[in-house]
């Protein structure tokens, strides 16, 4: 009921409507000139260079707080990334077959450490897995009902790979060490299933992290969260 | 020397006693409900603006609704 009201507030925001207007509309223009990327940019930085400013106040003081903190934390993880490839890469030929995609890794891992960790510092660490898993499997469903391409049976069918995500975020509250190991076995299995391991093969890094992080990511950090998170029954007070 | 500084809070006492909800008194001084909840259970200290806040509308003194816990040790 309460992830529900706060899809609903969340939706109901101006702020969120417009930006997420931008990172849409920016990302279906790029089919026709990539320089569209930079409305998907002013979506995703703009809130925060406004709020930064004062010029935006839609946030209090403990959002701005976790949000700032998860900042320190991109920071920290995006700019060890980039000393590690910057020392690959001139430990040895670098072999860079399209630049962009490779700083695009960067920018997923940094923008993803943020946006986990400020949904850790703001919910903690279970309601945080609960949400990450039913997103995760919303977005499975949703995937999975279009591959269909309009035969039902075969989007119902496809569609059952979301459950094992709904009924992880079920079941997280009561068994979360459980499904904790659960889900970072599954990200181990899936990583080797889809062949990941070879993008590291490739001397000595040319992208495609980003696809390991949006699909793993949630799974692998949903999975730490609850087994190192503490169980707190509180968090689920509501009066 | 290293202050420690457990903050122990009383807001969740005093708003039931005054028989508010944490969405109701989120509402009055302006903040989220998941803020309420975090004072609540001691994980985020406020800042002075919201502590004053916080004990105008629940009709007590801010000491009152928070206390320092802990020593400090060298």
């Amino acid at each position: 009921m309460t992830s529900r009201k706060s899809i609903v507030a969340w939706l109901r925001s101006p702020v969120n409507l417009v930006a997420s207007t931008l990172v849409i509309g920016g990302f279906l223009l790029t089919s026709i000139d990539e320089i569209w990327a930079l409305l998907m940019g002013a979506g995703i930085f703009g809130p925060g260079i406004l709020r930064e400013f004062g010029w935006l106040q839609d946030k209090d003081e403990f959002q701005l707080r976790a949000a700032r903190r998860a900042g320190y934390h991109a920071y920290l993880v995006g700019g060890l990334m980039i000393f590690t490839l910057v020392a690959l890469y001139r430990h040895e030929e670098p072999f860079i077959e399209e630049p962009s995609s490779l700083v695009l890794s960067i920018f997923v891992v940094v923008w993803f450490t943020w946006l986990l960790s400020s949904l850790l510092s703001y919910w903690g660490a279970l309601k945080m897995a609960k949400r990450l898993l039913f997103a995760f499997g919303t977005v499975w469903l949703l995937f999975n009902i279009a591959a269909g391409e309009g035969n039902w049976v075969t989007s119902a069918m496809q569609s059952l790979l979301a459950v094992p995500f709904f009924a992880a975020a079920l079941l997280a509250q009561r068994f979360p060490r459980l499904v904790g190991l659960l889900l970072i076995a599954v990200s181990i299995f899936l990583f080797f299933l889809f062949g990941w391991q070879e993008i590291f093969a490739v001397k000595p890094f040319k992208g495609g992290l980003e696809a390991i992080v949006l699909f793993l990511g949630p799974l692998v950090v949903s999975g730490v969260a609850l087994l190192a998170g503490r169980r707190d029954p509180a968090t689920e007070i509501e009066a | 020397m290293k202050p420690r500084h457990d903050i122990v809070s009383h807001v969740r006492r005093h708003r039931l006693r005054v028989d508010l909800t944490q969405q109701e008194l989120a509402d009055r001084v302006g903040v989220t409900r998941q803020t309420i909840l975090s004072i609540e259970k001691g994980k985020y200290s406020p800042t002075v603006g919201l502590a004053l806040r916080l004990a105008r509308e629940l009709d007590v003194a801010v000491e009152g609704l928070f206390e320092l816990e802990g020593e400090t040790d060298d």
